[in-house]
C-alpha cells in the first residue's frame, strides 16, 4: 500500500475575479522510502499540493479529491485534533526561507527543544533530567552543525540560511516523520549549502526510511537525488515517472523543454549561441487556455490539443500528451 | 547601549529645554511680565523651576507645586487604573479579532470600537452616571470616596490610603474607594481600548501572516499553543511603545472624564484655574503634565529596548 | 444571441482611481459613510435655511418639551425644546455649522499646513529636517487637547479662538505622519533607482512619492477631523470654547448637564450628534483607506 496516495486532487480558490482552478485533478502516490521530486514552475501549483497534504487551507480554497489517503486516514476528512495527531507524528515540513520560519523573538534551542516529543523518549526515567536539551544537541550534530552551544543560543536572525535550514531538518527529524514535505528547501542558497542539504535529506530517507516529497522549481538541482519526478504545469500534472525515464526519455514536451532549459556545460555549447527557452509565458490562472495547458506555448501543438488529453500511461511512465515525445510507435 | 542611552537622554534634554521655553512664553506673557530682559529673565526661570518654585496661585494665593502635588496622585491613580483596563480588554479583544479576522466576531469588535472611538467621552459619562447611578443606583457618581470614611491621605493614593488606614472600617472603605474609582476608570479606558485593539489586531494580523506561524501549525501545534507561544510574544513587543504614546491621549481625557465624575484630581483643577484665569497654575500643570508624559515615554521606550533585542538591532540600525 | 466574444484573453485594467472607486463601492459600510457624509454637509450649507425656527429665539409657552416621539411632544418642536423654549431641531441643525464646519476649516488648515512642512522636511536634509523633528517630539508629547486648553488660555475664549487652536495644535502630528511617510517611501529601493537615472527631486516627489503617501494623507485627514469635532465640542463643554447662546453641540451638552433629570433629550441629542459626525467620518475615512490600498494593488 503507498503511503500517500492522491487521486484527482483540485483546488479551487475565489478570487475578486471569479472562482480559479490552481490545481487540476492532480494525482499523486508515494511508496514508503521514495523521494519524490515535484518540479514545475512557480505558480505551477506545487507549494498548493503541499499546503493541501497538511491541511494548512485557507478560507477562500475548495479541496475536492477522489481520494486522499495518508497510510490509511482519509486525509479530507480529519477533524483538526486528528490531523493534528497525523502532523505531530507522521508528517514534517521544511520550507524555503529558513529564517522566516523560526519565531524571532525566541533563541534556536528552545525552539528545537520545544519540538520534540516525549514520545521519542527510549532512556531509563532518571535520564530524564535535561534529556530534551542532550537530544537537541545530538540531534544538531547529526544535521551537522557542530558548534551546537552557539546556535542554540542565537536568535534567527544571527544565524545563515543554510543553518537556519539545519535545524528545521533538526525539528523535522525529531518528531521522526514518515513522510517529509520540503517546500523548495534549498532556493536561493549557494551551491554548497545546497549540496550539503540535500545530502542531509539523503541521509535522512536512507537511515530514516523517510520518504520525502521535494518541491523544486529546479530540476537539475535535485535530479540527483529524486528516485522519481512528477512535472506539473499550470496545475495539471503532466508528466510522471522514475528518474530514468524522466531525465532521458522524456514523453511531455514541457519535461522535454525543462531539460533543455538546462545549459549544458559539458562543452557542445557553442560560444554565443541562443539558449532553448520556451517561447511565451505562464498563462494568468484566469486566462487558462481550453485543452492541453501547455497548447499554446507548445512547440509540437496540432489540432488536437483543444482537447484535454488524458493522463497515459507505459511502463510505470504516466504523461497526459497526445503527441508524446520518445516513443517508438507515436500514437495518432 | 551605551550610546543610545545617551542619545535618548540627550533628546530628553532637549524636550524638556522646549517645554520650558514654551512654558516661559506663557510666564512672560501673562503671569509676571518682565522688563529686565527676555535672555536674562528666562535664565532665572529655569533656576526657579529647577528649585521647584512654580510661583503662586492667584485663586488660592498657595504654591502652585504644593497644589499639583496634592491634586496629581488622585489623576495618576485613574489612569493608572484605565491603563491596566484598556491593557485587559483590548488586548484580548483585538486577538480574538485578529483570530476570527474577516468574520463576525472581528465586525462586532470593530464596530464597537469605532463607537467607542466616536463618543465624545464626557457624554458617555453623563449617560452612565444618569442610568448606573441615578436610575439603578449601583455605582457612586462623583468623588473619590463617600464622605463618611474619613481617610488620613499618606500618599495620595485613596486605594493606598485607605488600605493602610488604621480604622475600623478598612475594608468597607477600600471597597467604596473601589466603587467610586470604577466608573471613571471606564469611561476613561474606552478610548485607549479602541486604540490598544487596533493597533494589536494589527500587530497580531501581521504576525499571523508570518512564516513561523505557519511552520509552527505544519509541526501540528495547536491554535492556542501557537498564539500564546509565538503570536502574542511576537506582537507586543513592537506596540509597547505606541501604547506609551496613549499615555497622552489618556491624561487628555483624564481631564474631561475628572471634571464629568467631579474627581478631585489635576484635570479638574486645571480646568476650574482656566476658568478663574489663573495662569500660574496653567503654567504649572501644563509644565508637569508635559514632562510626566516625556518621562514615562523614554522609561517605556528604554524598556522595550533593553527587553526585546531585535528591536535593539533595528535602533541600531536606522540610526548609524 | 448576440455576445461579445473577447478572442485574446487580455486582462483590462482599470485606472487607478477607478479601482479606487470600484473598490469602495463594494463596502457598503462605506458607502453608508459616504452617503452620511454628504447629508451632513448638505444640513450644514442648508440646513439653517430650512429649519423653522430661530436657534435662538425663546418661547415661554413651550419649556422643556420632550420630542415629538413621545406623549407630550408636539411635532412643531420635533426633537423637543430646551430649559427656555429654544427649539432644539434648529439648534442642533445650525451647531453642525458651528462644530463641523469649524472642524473642517481647522482640520483642512491643518492639513495644508502640516502636509506642507512634511514634505518640506521629509524631502530636504540635514539641519532642517533635524530641527524640525526636534521641535516636532515636544509639541507631540502634549496631547493636542491640552495644547488646544492652553493656547485658548493664552488667548481668551471663544469659537474663532477654539478653531485657531485646535489648528495648530494638529500641524504638528499631520506633519510628523507626512515626514515619515515621506522618509519611508524614499528609503524604497524604486527611489534610489529613479534617483540613479537622474530624476530630480520635484520628479521623485510628484511621480513616487506622492501618490504612495496618499493612504497616510487620507488616515491623517480623518483622523484630524474626527479629532477637531470631538476636541472643539469638548473645549466647548469645558466652557472656555463657545460661549453660553451658541448652539454649539459641546455647549448644548454643558447646558442640558442641569436638566439631565428632568428632560434627558437635552444631553442625549447633541451627544448623539457629535458621535455619529465622528462615526461617518471614521466610515468614509477607513472606507477610502482600504480603497486606495486595493486600487494601488
Amino acid at each position: 500500500m503507498p503511503l500517500l496516495d492522491i487521486r484527482n486532487l483540485t483546488i479551487e480558490i475565489d478570487t475578486p475575479q471569479g472562482r480559479v482552478k490552481a490545481v487540476d485533478r492532480v494525482s499523486l502516490t508515494l511508496n514508503e522510502g521514495e523521494i519524490r521530486g515535484l518540479v514545475g514552475e512557480s505558480g505551477s501549483g506545487k507549494s498548493l499540493v503541499a499546503k493541501a497534504i497538511l491541511g494548512m487551507k485557507k478560507d477562500n480554497w475548495r479541496i475536492t479529491a477522489d481520494r486522499m489517503r495518508m497510510d490509511g486516514h482519509d486525509l479530507l476528512s480529519l477533524t483538526q485534533a486528528q490531523r493534528r495527531r497525523i502532523m505531530t507524528r507522521d508528517i514534517a515540513m521544511i520550507f524555503q526561507e529558513p529564517n522566516s520560519c523560526l519565531d524571532p523573538s525566541v533563541p534556536v534551542g528552545e525552539q528545537l527543544i520545544d519540538a520534540i516529543p516525549w514520545r521519542v523518549f527510549d532512556g531509563k526515567w532518571w535520564q530524564v533530567f535535561h534529556w530534551r536539551k542532550r537530544h537537541a544537541i545530538a540531534l544538531l550534530h547529526r544535521v551537522g552543525v557542530k558548534d551546537h552551544k552557539e546556535v542554540m543560543n542565537a536568535y534567527p536572525h544571527e544565524l545563515s540560511v543554510g543553518v537556519c535550514q539545519k535545524v528545521m531538518i533538526a525539528m523535522a527529524i525529531a518528531i521522526k516523520p514518515r513522510l517529509l514535505v520540503a517546500d523548495e528547501p534549498i532556493s536561493a542558497m549557494e551551491a554548497t549549502t545546497q549540496a550539503q542539504l540535500l545530502k542531509l535529506l539523503d541521509k535522512m530517507n536512507k537511515v530514516g526510511n523517510t520518504t520525502i516529497l521535494l518541491i523544486s522549481s529546479d530540476l537539475s538541482a535535485i535530479g540527483n537525488l529524486a528516485d522519481s519526478f512528477s512535472v506539473m504545469y499550470c496545475g495539471q500534472m503532466v508528466e510522471t515517472g522514475s528518474r530514468e525515464q524522466v531525465l532521458t526519455q522524456p514523453h511531455h514536451p514541457y519535461t522535454d523543454a525543462l531539460l533543455d532549459a538546462i545549459p549544458d556545460f559539458s562543452g557542445r555549447l557553442a560560444h554565443k549561441s541562443y539558449l532553448n527557452p520556451l517561447p511565451g509565458s505562464i498563462p494568468p490562472l484566469q486566462h487558462l487556455p481550453i485543452g492541453c495547458r501547455l497548447g499554446p506555448r507548445c512547440p509540437y501543438a496540432q489540432k488536437q490539443c483543444v482537447k484535454t488529453p488524458p493522463l497515459l500511461q507505459n511502463k510505470g511512465h504516466h504523461y497526459s500528451c497526445h503527441f508524446p515525445l520518445n516513443l517508438e510507435e507515436s500514437r495518432k | 547601549m551605551l550610546n543610545y542611552i545617551m542619545r535618548r537622554l540627550n533628546l530628553l534634554l532637549f524636550t524638556l529645554l522646549m517645554l520650558s521655553l514654551l512654558a516661559y512664553c506663557i510666564d512672560v506673557t501673562l503671569v509676571n511680565p518682565r522688563a529686565d530682559g527676555l535672555v536674562g529673565g528666562y535664565f532665572r526661570f529655569l533656576a526657579r523651576l529647577l528649585e521647584g518654585d512654580l510661583g503662586f496661585s492667584s485663586s488660592s494665593n498657595q504654591p502652585v507645586a504644593e497644589l499639583i502635588r496634592l491634586h496629581l496622585p488622585a489623576t495618576v491613580e485613574l489612569c493608572l487604573a484605565a491603563l491596566l483596563l484598556a491593557m485587559l480588554m483590548g488586548i484580548t479583544l483585538g486577538t480574538l479579532a485578529a483570530l476570527n479576522q474577516g468574520r463576525w466576531v472581528d465586525r462586532i469588535i470593530l464596530g464597537l470600537s469605532l463607537l467607542g472611538y466616536s463618543m465624545p467621552a464626557y457624554w458617555l459619562g453623563m449617560l452612565l452616571i444618569m442610568t448606573l447611578s441615578m436610575d439603578l443606583g449601583w455605582l457612586p457618581s462623583s468623588g473619590q470616596l463617600s464622605l463618611l470614611y474619613e481617610v488620613k491621605p499618606v500618599t495620595g493614593f485613596t486605594l493606598m490610603d485607605t488600605w493602610l488606614s488604621h480604622s475600623p472600617y478598612r475594608e468597607a472603605a477600600f471597597r467604596d474607594a473601589l466603587a467610586h474609582l470604577l466608573l471613571p476608570a471606564v469611561v476613561l479606558a474606552i478610548v485607549p481600548t479602541t486604540e490598544v485593539i487596533r493597533l494589536v489586531r494589527g500587530a497580531m494580523i501581521n504576525v499571523l501572516k508570518q512564516n513561523y506561524i505557519k511552520a509552527a501549525f505544519s509541526r501540528g501545534l495547536s491554535a492556542p499553543r501557537v498564539m500564546f507561544k509565538h503570536g502574542l510574544r511576537n506582537a507586543l513587543p513592537p506596540i509597547v511603545p505606541m501604547l506609551s504614546l496613549q499615555f497622552g491621549s489618556l491624561v487628555t481625557a483624564a481631564v474631561i472624564t475628572e471634571v464629568v465624575f467631579s474627581w478631585p484630581g489635576m484635570g479638574r483643577w486645571l480646568v476650574n484655574s482656566i476658568q478663574a484665569r489663573d495662569y500660574a497654575a496653567i503654567e504649572g500643570g501644563v509644565l508637569v503634565i508635559a514632562c510626566f508624559l516625556v518621562v514615562v515615554n523614554l522609561l517605556s521606550e528604554s524598556l522595550t529596548t533593553l527587553l526585546y533585542p531585535a528591536k535593539r538591532k533595528d535602533l541600531y540600525g536606522q540610526e548609524d | 444571441m448576440a455576445r461579445k466574444i473577447k478572442v485574446y484573453p487580455e486582462i483590462k485594467v482599470p485606472s487607478a482611481l477607478g479601482q479606487t472607486w470600484a473598490a469602495y463601492r463594494q463596502d457598503s459600510l462605506a458607502m453608508l459613510g459616504l452617503w452620511g457624509l454628504l447629508f451632513l454637509l448638505a444640513t450644514l450649507c442648508f440646513g439653517p435655511m430650512m429649519v423653522s425656527f430661530d436657534p435662538l429665539k425663546q418661547d415661554p409657552n413651550a419649556l422643556l418639551l420632550p420630542p415629538s416621539w413621545t406623549q407630550q411632544g408636539t411635532i412643531e418642536y420635533f426633537f423637543g425644546t430646551d430649559d427656555l423654549g429654544r427649539d432644539l431641531l434648529s439648534r442642533l441643525v445650525h451647531g453642525a455649522r458651528l462644530t463641523f464646519g469649524y472642524a473642517l476649516v481647522a482640520t483642512l488648515v491643518a492639513l495644508l499646513c502640516g502636509c506642507l512642512l512634511g514634505l518640506i522636511g521629509g524631502m530636504s536634509r540635514g539641519l532642517l529636517a533635524s530641527t524640525l523633528h526636534h521641535v516636532l517630539d515636544p509639541l507631540l508629547s502634549i496631547p493636542s487637547l491640552l495644547l488646544a486648553i492652553v493656547l485658548v488660555a493664552l488667548l481668551g475664549p471663544g469659537l474663532p479662538n477654539v478653531t485657531l487652536a485646535i489648528t495648530l495644535a494638529l500641524i504638528p502630528q499631520i506633519t510628523r505622519a507626512t515626514y515619515n511617510a515621506v522618509r519611508q517611501e524614499l528609503g524604497k529601493e524604486y527611489v534610489t533607482a529613479a534617483r540613479l537615472d537622474g530624476s530630480p527631486p520635484y520628479r521623485i516627489l510628484r511621480w513616487a512619492v506622492l501618490p504612495n503617501i496618499l493612504d497616510t494623507l487620507v488616515a491623517q485627514t480623518t483622523r484630524a477631523l474626527s479629532m477637531a469635532i470631538l476636541d472643539i465640542s469638548t473645549v466647548s463643554f469645558l466652557g472656555i470654547g463657545a460661549q453660553a447662546p451658541a448652539p454649539e453641540w459641546g455647549n448644548m451638552l454643558a447646558g442640558g448637564l442641569e436638566l439631565i433629570y428632568v428632560a434627558s433629550w437635552n444631553v442625549t441629542l447633541p451627544g448623539l450628534a457629535i458621535m455619529l459626525s465622528v462615526v461617518i467620518t471614521n466610515l468614509v475615512g477607513d472606507g477610502l483607506r482600504n480603497a486606495l490600498q486595493k486600487g494601488m494593488d
